[in-house]
């Protein structure tokens, strides 16, 4: 049975995240001038990262929630970092011609290296948090077994997670890049995602599968995160953590695909070039 | 020292043809059209080899308590019937229509890798052949078309037939390997120049999306089958759970190939009614860009939804939710195609060949097979009807009234293309009535015998069952008829054949590339190409006042 009260609970909500986030979207109202979808890209944004770092969502990895990490992955790796670069204006210094940072400028400089580092965050960060759970509840997660004194606990969650979301806008960068030109070709752009898919439907294959793996205790009720406003028993948890990687995780880049191919198939090659001739002019 | 010896080769390795007629000249062909031919007629071969197996099931079943066979056989019966279908008569059909069609689509005079063509046909033929000499080798396969561990196992199929099977399928699976390959080099790399990709015809399209398919998929199904085989021959045990095996691994490898392999199956028949559509109901199509994008969705879908064909093996609640939200999604492209072609047909002027009726029959029995599939994505009816006759009666829409119509609507299509002859029309309706009319007699019914509880596969049933009685008989009777709409077809392409060559270079009037060639187009396809600026050339030429927007 779902506990309620955990969300509605005032303590529960970052009153310093609230604050920080509408001085942030504030200053982007004020600051930037874009269009409405921009604005509700950013607004979408900045409540994704709300949710992922101080919404009581947030503060379910505290009963070792493995799905519930990874759901944060998804946000902040996967869906947060398109937004992101959706509402970014392409006059912005970052994108512009006037930023002088070479390897920005050609997809091509950058697009395999950007995608093996998402790709190596995506399952390091993953394993990573796994094992910070595991070194918390005492519980392996996915085959990982660490001990309260590991040095895996070290590790700032909220670093892996800020890693995740770095690595994240990299990614989208070749695809989304807010300046058109700057982005790689539309069939190159749906293999680049395509191969993204493949990657998180590997991971979320190996995690939900590998669940059933474990010893039978897993399953057992004895075993269930039974404190927890969301009770799973570790088995479930796993399946899910994997199951949500492997389906709107996929699902997320085919819907991409498929919006890149749609104003592909209309367009023209002259047509283009005119309006790109045009708009330098 | 060098790790080869460099041998010297002789200018004459290969017999040369020197004629344009005789065996040799098919046999050593490497021409896709002569390919492609020589593929469909393959899978008429096996059409009506696998037809007369169907004939002998339901003649087993029409009546309760009924002998007319052996159970050994039967089993032998289901299971040939069921891979033959698939293996020897849908994909040599799909093939050997896109062998034959892609290059004159793209303006291309080859495909890209011609001997790879040869031999990908070649390994088809052989493959289909090992599968039928097992018949005369101890046994055919008996252990289903999907062929389970551990029943396929030695302790369990202890005749050579289940050896017949895997080796037969490796050959084909290499065999289609091969042909995906070459599609997809083909549309990258011998299109006419003017063809972007965003201007390929919807079938060419489907094709080049199929390709990525067959690449990703049989591997797969290749490397269940060479464990399966080490199992079987060198006593491992990859999907024996006595000895530390599992045989679930066998059913995740085998439907992780068999959920995109119905849609290897569907795709080009997809192709085919897009462009029967347009042409018979003088429109373009309605929403070319949403067919093509839900083909590329269809394809990545594919690979994600395999485990709704084991709800019943016993995972959780979890993994058989997300896998039917998975598969119920997969339904909305496919459904988008079927709005799309509605739509090309509203306000058209239509033209009611049979081409255009089979795919129309195609259009109405193909929902029907993906609405009964939506209703096996919900995990509880699945887990009711799983291996009832339901599941027969649900596949055979996907496959006969979707695919197989398709086929049917290509080839009355091309015909003329292919052959330069015209089938006969009124023939050609006789065939489609009296098809469409058995395939819904035989299959609609096996639907409530499903529900009633019918399982598949069983060799007979008591004769006290009223209604399972009644109801087989029906389907046995739908299936006669099916039997005489197949000789009809027949006798229609004897007769046909033995016509002069008639038929001009665009008969139907249509838009592309293929039409511009000779009926039936020379060894060389063209000699010069037509200039393309949008996806209906033909069109352009010939309404020079009103062209499609350009693309290029």
């Amino acid at each position: 049975m779902i506990n309620t009260d955990f969300f509605i609970t005032p303590d529960n909500w970052s009153f310093a995240g609230i604050i920080l986030s509408v001085l942030v979207i504030a200053a982007y109202l004020l600051f930037l001038k874009t269009k409405t979808s921009q604005k509700a890209y950013f607004i979408v944004t900045v409540i994704l990262l709300y949710v992922s770092f101080g919404s009581p969502i947030a503060l379910l990895r505290d009963y070792g929630l493995h799905s519930l990490t990874m759901l944060q992955h998804i946000v902040l790796l996967m869906i947060a970092p398109i937004l992101f670069l959706k509402s970014i204006p392409s006059n912005t210094i970052l994108f512009s011609e006037k930023f002088k940072l070479n390897i920005l400028q050609q997809p091509k400089n950058y697009y395999l290296m950007f995608w093996w580092l998402s790709a190596v965050m995506m399952w390091g960060g993953h394993f990573l948090s796994a094992g910070i759970l595991s070194a918390e509840t005492g519980t392996s997660i996915c085959g990982i077994t660490a001990t309260k004194d590991s040095w895996i606990t070290a590790i700032p969650e909220s670093l892996i997670l800020s890693l995740l979301f770095i690595a994240g806008i990299l990614f989208a960068l070749p695809v989304f890049n807010p300046v058109k030109s700057k982005r790689l070709a539309p069939l190159k752009s749906v293999i680049y995602l395509f191969t993204a898919c493949v990657s998180c439907s590997l991971l979320g294959l190996y995690v939900a599968f590998s669940a059933s793996t474990d010893t039978l205790n897993s399953s057992l009720t004895a075993f269930t995160t039974l404190r927890s406003p969301v009770p799973l028993t570790l088995r479930a948890d796993q399946e899910l953590a994997g199951m949500l990687m492997w389906v709107p995780g996929c699902i997320l880049y085919v819907l991409a695909s498929v919006s890149i191919l749609l104003s592909w198939y209309e367009e023209n090659p002259v047509e283009k070039s005119e309006t790109a001739i045009h708009t330098a002019k | 020292m060098s790790l080869f010896i460099n041998i010297q080769e002789g200018e004459d390795q290969l017999p040369e043809v020197t004629s344009d007629k005789g065996r040799l000249l098919w046999i050593s062909s490497v021409d896709h059209k002569q390919l492609g031919i020589m593929y469909l007629w393959l899978a008429l071969f096996f059409f009506i080899i696998g037809g007369l197996e169907a004939m002998l099931i339901r003649a087993q079943l029409a009546v309760g308590d009924n002998d007319l066979i052996s159970p050994e056989f039967y089993n032998q019966l289901f299971t040939m019937h069921g891979t033959t279908m698939i293996f020897l008569v849908l994909m040599p059909a799909l093939i050997g229509l896109a062998t034959y069609l892609i290059p004159l689509m793209i303006g291309a005079n080859e495909m890209a890798f011609p001997r790879l063509n040869a031999f990908s046909f070649w390994m088809t033929c052989l493959g289909g052949f090992l599968m039928y000499f097992s018949f005369f080798a101890g046994g055919a396969p008996d252990a289903g078309w999907f062929n389970y561990a551990p029943l396929s196992e030695s302790n369990y199929s202890s005749t050579q037939g289940v050896d017949y099977y895997l080796v037969g399928l490796i050959l084909t699976g290499m065999g289609s390997i091969g042909a995906g390959l070459n599609f997809v080099t083909t549309i990258l790399t011998l299109r006419s120049p003017d063809i972007k990709l965003n201007m390929l015809p919807l079938f060419a399209w489907m094709i080049f999306i199929n390709g990525f398919l067959i690449l990703a998929a049989f591997p797969l199904l290749n490397a269940g089958l060479f464990m399966m085989l080490i199992d079987r021959q060198f006593d491992a045990h990859f999907f024996i759970p006595s000895s530390g095996g599992s045989a679930i691994l066998w059913q995740h490898f085998f439907w992780s190939f068999g959920h995109p392999e119905v849609y290897i199956l569907a795709l080009p028949a997809f192709g085919i009614i897009s462009e029967v559509i347009p042409v018979f109901s003088r429109n373009k199509i309605f929403g070319y860009k949403f067919v093509a994008a839900s083909t590329v969705a269809i394809a990545l879908l594919a690979f994600g939804v395999w485990v709704h064909h084991m709800f019943a093996v016993g995972m959780t609640n979890t993994v058989n939710g997300f896998f039917a939200a998975s598969s119920m999604l997969i339904g909305i492209p496919t459904g988008v195609k079927v709005i799309n072609w509605i739509g090309t047909l509203y306000k058209g002027s239509i033209r009611m060949t049979v081409s255009m009726m089979f795919a129309v029959a195609f259009l109405i029995d193909f929902t029907i097979g993906g609405l009964s599939g939506a209703s096996f994505a919900i995990v509880p009816i699945d887990w009711q009807l799983t291996d009832t006759y339901y599941v027969v009666a649900h596949i055979h829409y996907v496959f006969l009234g979707g695919t197989a119509f398709g086929i049917f609507a290509g080839i009355y299509y091309w015909f003329p293309k292919i052959s330069g002859r015209f089938l006969s029309e009124k023939l050609g309706k006789w065939h489609l009535w009296l098809f469409v009319i058995g395939f819904n007699f035989t299959f609609l019914v096996q639907h409530v015998l499903g529900i009633l509880g019918m399982p598949r596969r069983i060799y007979t049933y008591p004769s006290r069952f009223g209604s399972w009685e009644i109801f087989n008989m029906i389907s046995t009777l739908g299936a006669v008829m099916m039997f005489v709409a197949i000789a009809v077809f027949l006798w229609n392409l004897f007769i046909t054949l033995k016509k002069p060559r008639t038929a001009p270079k665009n008969p139907w009037e249509a838009w592309t590339l293929e039409w511009a060639t000779n009926s039936p187009p020379d060894l060389k396809n063209f000699e010069e190409v037509p200039r393309v600026h949008s996806r209906r050339p033909l069109w352009d030429l010939a309404n020079p006042d009103n062209p499609d927007k350009r693309l290029n």
